[in-house]
């Protein structure tokens, strides 16, 4: 590997060089002249381990001539610019009116020349729509044009452009392009699970917010949110030397962890509350204080940290260094969300793992790729069904819940004891009503039974059958009284 | 509490792709146009103070992305929105005959209380079109919005400017008296949470 090296850096060992292009700043233009040559030695050889250091150095892999070559390389891509593609006698892809809208909004911050522009967003339709109808099993997702319009620029051959792309697409990004968002919303989670290994009580405040804040920059592998053509490339240089599409989620949380002081500081300027002192945001229970009403706040702190701060070299080389240096101490495998929520068919358990090395032939042989793809778009599809079907039961006429349930039955129970109050006071006042009507009887009978001991006897039977009646009713009163007693407690 | 406290007014803006969401958000905020907008991915938004009649409040405006694939992100975004803003581009037939969805799919993700006071304002976008090209009448959208619950319905263009200011303004007002009505309401539901426990205790002696 020496030999390629220049004579000033065979004297350093590999770690040495990388400190040293690292440290400088920025690289003069001899030394990049001198990385350049470097680097077409180290791609005309095919080193894939010098490739991989010196994108991951000061200034990457300097231009876009050179990014051409060895993009492909670093993530095993066989490229062969002769074979050309034709998609017009393919069918349209069902996303293609999506598409056209896009391109009209493609290349808002480079370039400045209006006419390459034009000649940019022609090419970028061809090579989108051709990807598209090539893999019509794929879904096509905003943000994916900023990608694709990153490829057109550094591509010049469109032989080249198509064939990078479709082998970008099928090998690490066909997670974003399943039936629904979920796959790559499932990705997301990696942020929260990361952040709290390395900073679990910065991970409360971040944590506290869903992780879509960070969609646009992973689903456009940062092309959506970085204003600069060069800084992105340098960005993607460090994602395909690691051959992984789990990097840019570590590029996401290295950013929030660098950011932090910005992030808290700001925070507490948009919502006027405190978040940076010990007492709110280092509890250890509960949502930090103040901070439930100003979600929303945090949510566009964080949706924009990569754009607003991710300015200079420096800081992005701190960032992407810190990137992998995560990766190697803490590898997603290591991560709950990685085990439970990311389908064994994702890119991130596959064809982009950071971990082991499959090569790329060898998913080209056999269909092994395609058999993988179309595993993977089975269950999204199985996926989607149970989805439709929880979101019909969901819809319907919305169920109470157990508050609501529990005053219905307050009320109906109300209801029904007014009801049998009423029914209560009817049989008691008939009740009393008979028993009054047998103590008046009784009253009566006594007197007759009085009177017929010394009066006339003409009545006797009569008043005995009187007498037999009002005991009757004092009985009739008695149990009466005692039932309606009974049900008026019995209520309780 | 909400004396003490900015009346913070949550205003989401929905509706196909290019219909031209973030250019009007753009002109109501900095009341500037450019053909340069990137399309939107995921969902943010901009503050903007006003005075209504004299009460200050915050217009947080969110601008959310119009392809379909992005709309079941909404249950995370929606919650607590005051307003909403259904726009469709006066050129595009098919962003008009979304519009209704749109409005569904907000109610069901913005878990909304009273559905049917709900403030929707409907927007028909780009007007400054020449008029062949024109796809949907005003007549049209009038009748739709009638038919949806006699949405307040604007046609704007955010290129020239014409109509957002007062587009905004029915937004702000409706929403204002939405956020009004949502605390006199949770006052109101207090209340009859009490009585209902008092009738409970009542009857429990």
């Amino acid at each position: 590997m020496s030999s390629i090296l220049p004579p000033e850096w065979v004297e350093m060992e590999l770690g040495d060089m990388s400190k040293s292009i690292f440290n400088e700043l920025p690289l003069s233009e001899d030394k990049a002249d001198l990385k350049k040559s470097c680097l077409e030695t180290a791609c005309a050889l095919q080193d894939g381990q010098l490739l991989k250091l010196l994108a991951e150095t000061r200034d990457g892999l300097i231009d876009s001539k050179l990014r051409s070559k060895i993009w492909p390389q670093l993530l095993g891509f066989p490229i062969d610019p002769q074979l050309g593609y034709d998609f017009t006698s393919s069918p349209p892809h069902k996303d293609e009116d999506q598409v056209s809208k896009d391109i009209d909004r493609s290349f808002v911050y480079y370039p400045q020349n209006e006419a390459r522009k034009q000649e940019l967003k022609s090419r970028l339709s061809d090579l989108i729509v051709g990807v598209l109808r090539a893999n019509p099993e794929l879904h096509y997702y905003q943000g994916y044009h900023d990608i694709a319009s990153i490829v057109v620029m550094v591509f010049e051959n469109d032989n080249e452009a198509f064939q990078f792309l479709s082998l970008l697409t099928q090998f690490h990004l066909r997670d974003h392009m399943m039936s629904s968002i979920d796959s790559s919303v499932q990705q997301l989670e990696i942020i929260g699970d990361l952040m709290g290994c390395i900073d679990p009580k910065f991970n409360r405040v971040i944590s506290s917010v869903n992780p879509i804040y960070s969609l646009s920059s992973i689903l456009s592998l940062f092309a959506h949110n970085i204003q600069s053509f060069e800084d992105l490339c340098l960005i993607w240089d460090f994602v395909f030397a690691e051959k992984t599409m789990v990097l840019p989620l570590y590029i996401y949380v290295s950013v929030l962890v660098y950011f932090k002081e910005e992030i808290l500081t700001k925070l507490e300027e948009e919502s006027g509350s405190s978040f940076s002192s010990e007492d709110t945001y280092f509890e250890e229970d509960d949502l930090p204080m103040n901070l439930e009403n100003n979600l929303d706040i945090l949510h566009s702190i964080l949706t924009n940290v990569v754009g607003e701060n991710l300015g200079n070299e420096f800081e992005i080389f701190q960032v992407l260094h810190s990137s992998v240096e995560y990766l190697q101490n803490h590898p997603p495998s290591q991560l709950k969300c990685f085990q439970t929520r990311i389908s064994e068919f994702s890119v991130l358990k596959t064809t982009s793992k950071p971990e082991g090395d499959v090569p790329v032939s060898s998913y080209l042989e056999d269909d092994r790729l395609s058999t993988l793809i179309t595993k993977q778009i089975d269950e999204d599809k199985a996926k989607a069904e149970k989805r439709r079907l929880q979101l019909i039961a969901s819809r319907r006429p919305r169920k109470t819940s157990s508050m609501d349930n529990l005053r219905k039955y307050l009320y109906d129970r109300v209801l029904i004891n007014r009801n049998r109050k009423l029914k209560v006071s009817m049989f008691v006042k008939i009740s009393f009503t008979i028993g009054i009507l047998s103590f008046l009887l009784h009253y009566y009978t006594d007197k007759a039974q009085f009177r017929s001991l010394y009066g006339a006897g003409v009545n006797g039977v009569h008043n005995m059958v009187i007498v037999k009646f009002a005991s009757f009713s004092n009985t009739v009163a008695g149990i009466n009284f005692g039932a309606a007693k009974e049900s008026v407690f019995g209520l309780f | 509490m909400s004396s003490r406290k900015k009346t913070i007014l949550k205003v989401i803006i929905l509706g196909d792709s290019g219909v031209g969401k973030t250019s009007l958000m753009q002109q109501f905020i900095n009341g500037k146009f450019s053909n340069q907008y990137k399309a939107t991915i995921g969902a943010d938004f901009l503050p903007k103070d006003l005075a209504i009649d004299d009460k200050q409040v915050t217009m947080q405006i969110w601008d959310t992305a119009g392809q379909e694939r992005f709309q079941s992100l909404g249950v995370a975004f929606y919650r607590g929105s005051d307003c909403c803003v259904l726009v469709y581009d006066v050129t595009n037939t098919k962003s008009f005959e979304s519009i209704s969805s749109w409005k569904d799919e907000f109610l069901v993700q913005a878990n909304v209380k009273d559905p049917d006071n709900f403030p929707f304002v409907v927007i028909g976008n780009k007007i400054d079109v020449e008029e062949n090209k024109r796809l949907i009448s005003g007549k049209k959208a009038q009748a739709l919005c009638a038919q949806l619950g006699n949405l307040p319905y604007f046609e704007t263009s955010a290129k020239e400017a014409v109509n957002v200011e007062q587009a905004f303004d029915v937004v702000a007002r409706n929403a204002l008296q939405q956020e009004e009505s949502l605390e006199f309401a949770d006052d109101y539901t207090d209340a009859v949470n009490i009585h209902v426990d008092g009738d409970n205790g009542s009857c429990a002696c």
